[in-house]
């Protein structure tokens, strides 16, 4: 079993975020699309970002479908379900309660 | 994802891989095509097979899989070790297979319902006070007046062995008279034709002439299953019925333990019995029972009877009741109690016998899992290598365990399946031991999803009884020592834990032979006591003369010249009649009074009385020990006379009641004669082998009527009964005959003694071979473990007695322990058994001393065995060994 590492909690975010925009996404786009959008300050790694998808899906967050890509290649393109939806705000909420209070930390002490 | 895709992928594990390792090449494919060094694109997901891995174990149920992979490799192990399987199968299903069919029989006598709709809303009803039947007045005006039961219905299986032939030899089928109501209150449909409608039910019969409903068994074995049943003619005691129905296969009647073949309604009683005993108020015969409206509890059905009660009483009390009786009638109230399961006179005699035998299984049970488990800690040994070698190479020590639970759940699953198997066996013999109610004696044993569930839940804990603890040590290893050492590892002796285990099965053991002991001790004492009658050499016929033309009053003479001509038989010794014979079940109660001074001022005269014919006493060999026995002028002449036993002259007359007057107490206004005793008899038998010689007086028979008992100059005289049966249709051939021997009545009145004490001794001596053979390998094994340490004893001087006793010693320590602990329990169940028991006290100490000897004596040989192997140890080959 992998051990949940520091930035699964935002990875979460992150993925949830980008699909709500842009659905149809598959995992290198994904991958991508966190490290332009972040403007080359976040990278994910293949090693992390697969074991999340697989793990969103089969709580229900995302589904999946094979397309064809135009290398002839197929590919899994994800998208949110309502269930991610309700997901992707409360876990939007979480950051936004947990980055604050960091916030105040930082200004305080 | 849903469960059910999540399951799928457990089945389809290497299509998910290939779906998984597509995605993740065709991301390798496009970061190359953008510009990823190749191999630098393939290193970012570290290890592809533990990439792989991750996402593989979220999408699929990973314990199952592992639990699927654990099974197989499960099975493999049991499949190498063979001979250890088969041991291990075989002592568990054994234990699996006795206790499956006690469940089994249990289940289907006490816990199972009738099978019908809501059975749980069937209630029974009794009249109350000390009757458990019905009157058939009481029944009418119950089923005319009461409204508060959705429905109510009466049957009875007395006199209701019908004889279905033209004439000529009897051919009887069990019969049930039944009520109007009975099949649709109880919710039985028909699956051929109806059932009984109230018309049916009148006197007489009713507008079709006499119905008959008949049981899907019997229409098979009689009709052979034709459509045209429903129509036929079936002649019932020489009266024609016509089958109207069939019932379904699954249902057997409303008695647990017995089956029916027809049904007809209580009203055409008329016509098959010959005489009209409908109307009789103290004729107790019918069983009723209820169904409750839905919603309805039994406390409110049985406050809304209770107003009803004054008035079915007045209108049905019997005539002649004395003053208290008559007051008991009136004032005793109804009584409704749940009834799902229906009414059954083997339940209430066999319950108390069957949780015994079930708990006596359970513990054989737990013996055989204690050596089992034995036997798995042997075999942990041996493969310590192996374990030691999978934890080397990184298998964790939980997987491990799980591994060798699977294989304890494999093993156990073995012996489940082939003690179903057994019990289907041991359950149809556990039947024939189960005395004859109304036919003969019948329980539906299918297996059902109760006894399926039963067994299953047994072989689970059975699994995890024996391997929990073997697994748990087994992966108890350190590698590097493990390796090293390899094959010719030294174990380690016996551990507290084995100590206990030991013990544990010591007091187990204990426990089955003390009951063991107590069973048979029962049943030896109920069958060698004086009974007072000569059982072996004795015939009973019944006689059924309802066809015969004589009148009652001519029948003496035809049975004068009966006992004339079996007389002549050759090997017969005698032969005579009476109103009741002992052992049948029937018997008459009176109340005496002394004619002139009391000679006891005992209130409770209340004895038994039977009606017997001159040379009765000669016949059954009971000796006649004052005065003189009946002559055939004590039937004829007025002067009554009578002949008393032993315990009432004792009771009554101080022993010499002879020349005395004594007689019945009879209704007000109805005196009886005047009986002057004119003999004693030697206490015999009359009903109950559990309660000694009742007090009795004997009658001369007036009339003709009741058995013909005949006596054989030698014991087994089944050989008579052709040429007994062949007399008398000789004289009469319309009387209905049916003989037996009186040595089956008292063999069928021990019935549940009989399959206590068989069982008890099987359980027992089972016990005690598992113990020893357990304790054997135990001891075998801690002495080879500890051969060096014994070589070395002895090669510093140790005598050889001194090692022997070194290790028997241990073991009689242990006994010990385990001795007092099972002697704690058979005392605290001893209590439960008590009221089994007979001749022979539950706390009896001469059965617990012979319980501990017998137990001594096996633990203390399988002891001696392998420490007399131990003392023969040759010093310099056991220190060479290391």
């Amino acid at each position: 079993m992998t051990k949940p590492d520091s930035l699964q909690g935002s990875l979460d975010l992150l993925v949830l975020k980008i699909l709500s925009r842009r659905p149809g996404l598959h995992g290198y786009a994904l991958m991508t699309a966190i490290q332009e959008t972040s403007r080359e300050v976040l990278r994910v790694e293949e090693g992390s970002l697969y074991p999340a998808l697989h793990r969103m899906e089969e709580a229900g967050w995302i589904r999946a479908e094979w397309i064809a890509k135009d290398s002839g290649r197929r590919a899994r393109a994800y998208e949110l379900t309502t269930a991610g939806k309700k997901q992707l705000l409360a876990e939007a909420a979480r950051w936004q309660a947990v980055t604050s209070a960091v916030n105040r930390v930082l200004r305080t002490v | 994802m849903s469960l059910w895709s999540r399951l799928v992928n457990v089945i389809r594990g290497d299509r998910l891989i290939a779906e998984i390792d597509e995605e993740l090449e065709s991301h390798i494919a496009e970061a190359i095509a953008h510009g990823r060094d190749a191999e630098e694109a393939r290193r970012a997901f570290g290890g592809s097979l533990r990439q792989r891995e991750a996402s593989r174990d979220i999408k699929r149920m990973a314990w199952l899989a592992d639990f699927l992979i654990d099974l197989r490799r499960a099975v493999r192990a049991v499949w190498r070790h063979r001979a250890l399987t088969s041991a291990v199968v075989g002592s568990l299903a054994l234990g699996m297979g006795v206790n499956t069919a006690i469940f089994s029989l249990g289940h289907s006598l006490i816990l199972k319902s009738l099978p019908v709709a809501h059975s749980d809303r069937l209630v029974r009803v009794t009249p109350g006070g000390d009757f458990e039947a019905w009157t058939y007045p009481l029944w009418e005006q119950l089923q005319a007046h009461q409204a508060v039961l959705e429905g109510v219905f009466a049957w009875s299986s007395r006199n209701a062995s019908f004889d279905l032939s033209t004439g000529g030899e009897a051919d009887f089928a069990n019969g049930l008279w039944v009520s109007a109501g009975f099949f649709d209150v109880l919710g039985v449909r028909p699956i051929l034709g109806r059932t009984f409608v109230a018309a049916d039910d009148r006197r007489g019969g009713g507008p079709n002439g006499p119905v008959a409903v008949v049981s899907h068994r019997f229409w098979q074995r009689r009709f052979h299953g034709a459509v045209d049943v429903v129509g036929a003619t079936l002649l019932i005691e020489r009266v024609p019925f016509t089958v109207v129905g069939v019932t379904p296969p699954e249902f057997f009647g409303p008695q647990v333990g017995s089956t029916f073949d027809v049904a007809i309604p209580i009203g055409t009683q008329p016509l098959v019995l010959r005489r009209d005993r409908l109307d009789q108020r103290t004729w107790w015969w019918l069983q009723v029972m209820g169904r409750l409206k839905s919603g309805q509890t039994v406390e409110s059905a049985a406050a809304g009877l209770a107003p009803l009660q004054p008035i079915l009483r007045d209108l049905t009390r019997p005539s002649g009741l004395s003053a208290a009786d008559a007051a008991n009638y009136l004032e005793s109230p109804m009584t409704i109690t749940p009834a799902p399961g229906g009414v059954s006179e083997l339940r209430s005699r066999y319950q108390r016998a069957l949780t015994v035998l079930m708990a006596v299984a359970g513990l054989v049970l737990l013996i055989a899992c204690v050596n089992v488990a034995n036997l798995m800690f042997a075999h942990g040994e041996r493969r310590r290598p192996d374990v030691s070698l999978q934890v080397a190479l990184g298998a964790s020590r939980g997987r491990l365990i799980r591994q060798l639970l699977a294989e304890s759940l494999v093993l156990s699953v073995l012996g489940a399946v082939a003690g179903l198997l057994m019990s289907v066996w041991a359950g149809g013999w556990l039947v024939a031991q189960l005395p004859a109610v109304n036919g003969a004696p019948y329980v539906d044993l299918s297996i059902d999803w109760r006894v399926l569930g039963f067994t299953g839940g047994v072989a689970i804990a059975v699994a995890l009884l024996f391997g929990t603890v073997p697994a748990f040590r087994a992966t108890r290893v350190d590698p590097m020592q493990a390796l090293k050492q390899g094959r010719g590892s030294v174990g380690h002796g016996p551990s507290a834990l084995d100590n206990a285990l030991l013990a544990f099965q010591v007091s187990l053991c204990l426990v089955l032979v003390v009951a063991a002991g107590l069973f048979v001790r029962t049943f030896t004492a109920l069958t060698g006591q004086d009974t007072g009658v000569d059982r072996e050499r004795v015939i009973v016929v019944a006689v059924d003369a309802r066809h015969s033309p004589h009148a009652l009053a001519n029948r003496k003479a035809v049975y004068d010249r009966i006992l004339v001509a079996v007389r002549a038989l050759p090997g017969v010794a005698d032969a005579a009649y009476s109103s009741n014979a002992p052992m049948s079940n029937d018997a008459w109660n009176t109340v005496f009074e002394p004619v002139g001074p009391a000679a006891s001022p005992l209130q409770d005269r209340s004895v038994l009385k039977n009606e017997v014919s001159p040379q009765w006493f000669s016949t059954y060999g009971i000796p006649v020990i004052a005065g003189r026995d009946f002559s055939v002028f004590d039937q004829r002449s007025p002067q009554a006379v009578v002949i008393v036993n032993e315990t009432l002259a004792k009771r009554y007359f101080d022993g010499d009641p002879v020349g005395r007057s004594i007689r019945e107490v009879g209704d007000p206004g109805d005196p009886q004669p005047d009986l002057t005793i004119v003999g004693v008899a030697r206490d015999a038998v009359y009903t109950s082998l559990r309660e000694g010689p009742p007090a009795t007086m004997y009658l001369p028979s007036a009339h003709a009527f009741g058995p013909i008992s005949v006596r054989a100059e030698s014991e087994s005289p089944a050989y008579l009964i052709q040429a007994v049966i062949a007399a008398i249709t000789d004289i009469d051939g319309d009387l209905k005959l049916r003989a037996h021997l009186l040595a089956d009545d008292f063999s069928a009145a021990v019935a549940r003694e009989r399959m206590l004490a068989v069982l008890a001794a099987l359980f027992g001596g089972l016990a005690l071979l598992l113990a020893g053979v357990g304790l054997y390998g135990v001891v075998s094994y801690s002495v080879g473990a500890r051969r060096t340490e014994i070589g070395i004893r002895i090669s510093l001087g140790a005598s050889r007695t001194g090692v022997v006793g070194l290790i028997v010693r241990r073991v009689a320590a242990l006994m010990c322990v385990g001795v007092a602990v099972g002697v704690l329990i058979s005392l605290l169940g001893a209590q439960y058994v008590s009221s089994l028991l007979f001749g022979v006290s539950a706390h009896d100490p001469a059965t617990l001393a012979g319980a501990i000897l017998a137990l001594g004596s096996v633990g203390l040989t399988a002891a001696w065995i392998p420490a007399q192997r131990a003392a023969s140890i040759d010093p310099t080959r056991a220190l060479r060994a290391d």
